[in-house]
């Protein structure tokens, strides 16, 4: 099947009505047309010079083709000077001439491709003077005529040579770099184009320069067959090995910014269709880019670096994936990204993948690759990872946290803890997969829940640095992300649970308990701006407590996970009480309870055991709201659905 | 991501209040009023007053916020009247001890004017308030990051966020500018992703 990009079009013929201007042009020019060439190849002059010896030529010859296409004319002797003189001398006297003239510089691309069309040895001479001339660029030798695009290039240079997340770089797509900038050598440099990938690969790849490169591959791409998938794959074939077998980067840049540019050109599709396609274009949409990505990931898999580029390009795919809230309504989740890292684990199959993430790797790499093995190992693709070295990181002292260890877990913790918006959100679940899968998971995690006392003490009564509320924001973020990973285990071993009696349930009921004294701990002791996050971290629990009860859930209800009995604690009537003294709480609870299908008339039995009024809650809660609506903020609709269930209900 | 779907539903808590209209108000001497200056003669007095008056509903808004203050301009602290303790001595005034805001963060770029002791000033308004009620569960916290620009080249307006309302300001946040400018509020930030992108200059920022 000959697969094309979403949107993909037919090159265009640009040259087409210049070869026919050429073919009138060819028969009538004037005796003087090699002159004039042999001026601009060989003399120093001016656009101004040339324009009088063109409107010279003119003169004398008189002829209204001239007069009417004299940029044309002018444009040609600049194309035929650069066939007669193929030197970078002679390209920067036309670059100048461009610099002062928009019609000759968007004319020269067509013409020279016509002449090169025309004659097999103009081709071959305007291919050299390219790779002459991107030798050049490379070595800074060549030069724009505009100060600014010069100054930009050597900033982002010296930005590149000091960054010491190069790799990171490249998969940002080079950020805020204007891929315009060496646009003066359009004319001359889209004649790579020509090249076969393997040899404009081997070109390449001469170059570190990933700005130059980037540019390039816009300056071919452009109307070109460069911009056809088939190309893309025979470059990224091609393209010069980039990773060594531990998964650590060589410094060549051309892989991973074709693999770049294939996502972008997939995600702005999926944008394009997103903001104007029906459900109908949306869906058939998804089809064509699960095909190209399965296509993409096809042709990365036959490199020779493949295991090691997809350990590193999957930790960068899951960085934008976990960077999606499901609750984020403001921009939709781009499910190129799914797709894309789904293809890879479908070639990951029965391979020995790379278990932990090179020396060279970004702080925050370590992580986000145990989460991408997680997700392959949770999809069935590879073995659960092997999770003892993340682990370890936990096993902390108040020590360890002003030195190595302590800066070391901050760091591979901070991403993933920026990203983590719900409970216990998508980065927990995967962390907690390979412990939820391992033998006796709860006293993996109360283990490690005793063992990192060292951060509760820090988050009650700082480090003793001179930031201490920082220190203690972020030993109280590790510690909330270290609950939502015991939450994540909770839930995703709750669905094996089928009888309350069962030794599974049973350590869920012990995990649940440990959950809960957390959460009750933390709220005491935790002043910072988590506060809240504890608060919420109740309400979970309590909703798991309410509905995973035996008696609790509706009856009749399929596939509901069995863990509670009714004496099980913390009891739901301790929960009820626990939120009883914080009117605002105890409605959002109850609200939440309402929402998750639950039998309404054991709800009344536990609310009157807990010598709850729904009637006062209501009332002080209006109240509360009336005497200040912004302290205490109230859901009208809520109430009333709370009203209408509960209150009719007694 | 097929996998690890929450299937448990949270009630989200109640959203704090956002005014019910949007509006826009011009800043001036007398506060703001939502109509361009009626005169000549008012924008001359704004314009050559020796400490232009804030909007004063934007004043109210930061003093009456119950959870956040999260404010994004790079001449925040710096007037154009190059006086930049005054402004830190305004907005100072605005953080009084009986504020409910815990989460008051300024995003700023640096400016050689404004030393780290005057900064400190915020650091020392913190621990006056979280001294006045230390039996309040929760810190209040006032951060200031001075290297918006350093960090960040591709922001052009100034904006803020109180509580969930999103104020879009034409010039300094505040409304502190001498010159015709305007700020419209009553936008709802979590519906217009303003919470997010504020972090994420934040973090852009460390």
């Amino acid at each position: 099947m000959y697969m094309q990009w979403p949107n993909e079009q037919k090159p265009l013929d640009q040259s087409s009505t210049f070869k026919e201007i050429y073919s009138s042009f060819s028969k009538q020019l004037p005796k003087e047309f090699e002159e004039i060439v042999s001026w601009v190849a060989n003399q120093d002059g001016d656009l101004l010079q040339l324009e009088e010896e063109v409107t010279n030529v003119i003169g004398k010859n008189n002829s209204s083709y001239l007069i009417e296409d004299k940029y044309l004319f002018t444009t040609w002797i600049c194309a035929e000077a650069l066939y007669l003189a193929p030197t970078l001398n002679t390209w920067k006297k036309i670059k100048s001439f461009l610099y002062h003239s928009s019609v000759i510089e968007h004319d020269l691309p067509s013409v020279m491709r016509s002449l090169a069309e025309s004659k097999a040895e103009i081709l071959k001479a305007y291919m050299l003077l390219a790779k002459e001339a991107f030798s050049a660029l490379d070595n800074d030798t060549l030069k724009s005529n505009s100060s600014h695009s010069n100054e930009e290039r050597s900033n982002y240079l010296l930005h590149w040579e000091n960054n010491n997340n190069k790799l990171e770089e490249l998969w940002w797509g080079l950020r805020h770099w204007n891929e315009m900038n060496y646009w003066d050598e359009y004319s001359l440099l889209h004649f790579f184009s020509e090249l076969e990938p393997n040899e404009l690969m081997t070109t390449l790849s001469q170059s570190k320069n990933p700005y130059l490169l980037q540019s390039l591959f816009v300056m071919i791409d452009a109307g070109g067959n460069f911009s056809q998938f088939h190309m893309w794959g025979k470059c990224i074939a091609a393209a010069p090995v980039a990773f060594e077998d531990d998964g650590s980067w060589n410094g060549s840049v051309i892989a991973p910014l074709l693999l770049v540019e294939a996502v972008s050109r997939l995600l702005n599709s999926e944008q394009d269709t997103l903001y104007s396609g029906n459900l109908t274009e949306v869906e058939i949409l998804k089809k064509d880019i699960s095909s190209i990505a399965k296509n993409i990931v096809d042709v990365v898999s036959k490199r020779k670096d493949a295991l090691a580029l997809f350990s590193r390009w999957t930790t960068w795919l899951m960085r934008q994936d976990l960077s999606y809230s499901p609750n984020d309504n403001t921009k939709a989740k781009p499910f190129v990204i799914d797709i894309l890292i789904d293809a890879i684990g479908s070639k990951l199959k029965n391979k020995t993948v790379i278990q932990k993430t090179s020396s060279d790797a970004g702080l925050w790499e370590p992580w986000c690759y145990q989460c991408v093995l997680a997700y392959y190992a949770s999809n069935g693709f590879i073995d659960p990872p092997v999770n003892q070295l993340f682990i370890d990181e936990w096993n902390i002292s108040i020590d360890d946290w002003c030195g190595d260890k302590g800066e070391l877990l901050r760091q591979h913790a901070s991403l993933l803890i920026t990203f983590s918006k719900d409970t216990p959100g998508m980065a927990a679940n995967l962390l907690a997969y390979p412990i939820a899968q391992a033998e006796l998971p709860t006293d993996v995690w109360i283990n490690i829940w005793n063992n990192i006392y060292a951060l509760r003490e820090i988050v009650e009564y700082g480090d003793g640095s001179s930031e201490e509320y920082q220190s203690q924001t972020e030993a109280s973020n590790l510690l909330f992300l270290m609950f939502r990973i015991g939450l994540a285990i909770f839930d995703q071993r709750a669905e094996q649970c089928k009888a309350i009696s069962s030794s599974i349930s049973r350590e869920q009921v012990m995990l649940f308990d440990k959950l809960s004294s957390a959460s009750r701990e933390m709220r005491e002791i935790d002043s910072t701006l988590n506060y809240d996050a504890w608060k919420n971290a109740s309400l979970h629990l309590s909703i798991r407590r309410c509905i995973w009860e035996q008696q609790f859930s509706k009856p009749l209800q399929e596939n509901i996970p069995c863990i509670f009995s009714e004496k099980d604690t913390p009891t739901i009537q301790a929960h009820l009480l626990n939120a009883k003294s914080d009117v605002m709480e105890l409605l959002q609870l109850l609200q939440s309870i309402l929402m998750n299908d639950i039998d309404i008339t054991k709800l009344q039995v536990e609310l009157d055991s807990a010598s709850i009024n729904i009637n006062n809650v209501l009332d002080e809660a209006k109240q509360l709201n009336q005497y200040n609506e912004r302290k205490y903020p109230v859901d009208q609709e809520q109430l009333k659905i709370i009203e209408s269930m509960l209150v009719k209900a007694v | 991501m097929k996998n690890f779907k929450n299937k448990i539903t949270i009630s989200e808590k109640s959203a704090l209040p956002i005014p019910a209209e949007k509006e826009i108000l011009w800043a001036g001497q007398d506060g703001g009023c939502g109509h361009f200056p009626a005169s000549k003669s008012n924008i001359i007095y704004r314009k050559y007053a020796p400490d232009p008056t804030p909007i004063y509903a934007f004043r109210d808004a930061v003093i009456k916020a119950q959870e956040r203050i999260w404010m994004v301009d790079e001449y925040l602290l710096v007037s154009e009247k190059r006086k930049p303790n005054n402004r830190i001595e305004t907005i100072s005034t605005w953080l009084q001890n009986d504020i409910n805001a815990n989460d008051i963060r300024l995003l700023t770029k640096h400016h050689d004017e404004i030393d780290i002791d005057a900064l400190d000033k915020f650091k020392l308004r913190a621990d006056a308030i979280n001294n006045s009620r230390p039996r309040n569960p929760v810190k209040c916290n006032i951060e200031i990051k001075t290297n918006l620009s350093n960090k960040i080249d591709y922001l052009h307006d100034r904006f803020a966020i109180i509580d969930d309302e999103l104020w879009h300001f034409g010039a300094t946040v505040g409304g502190f500018h001498s010159s015709v400018n305007a700020v419209s509020r009553g936008w709802r930030a979590s519906e217009h992703g303003a919470i997010e992108f504020f972090e994420f200059l934040w973090k852009e920022c460390e």
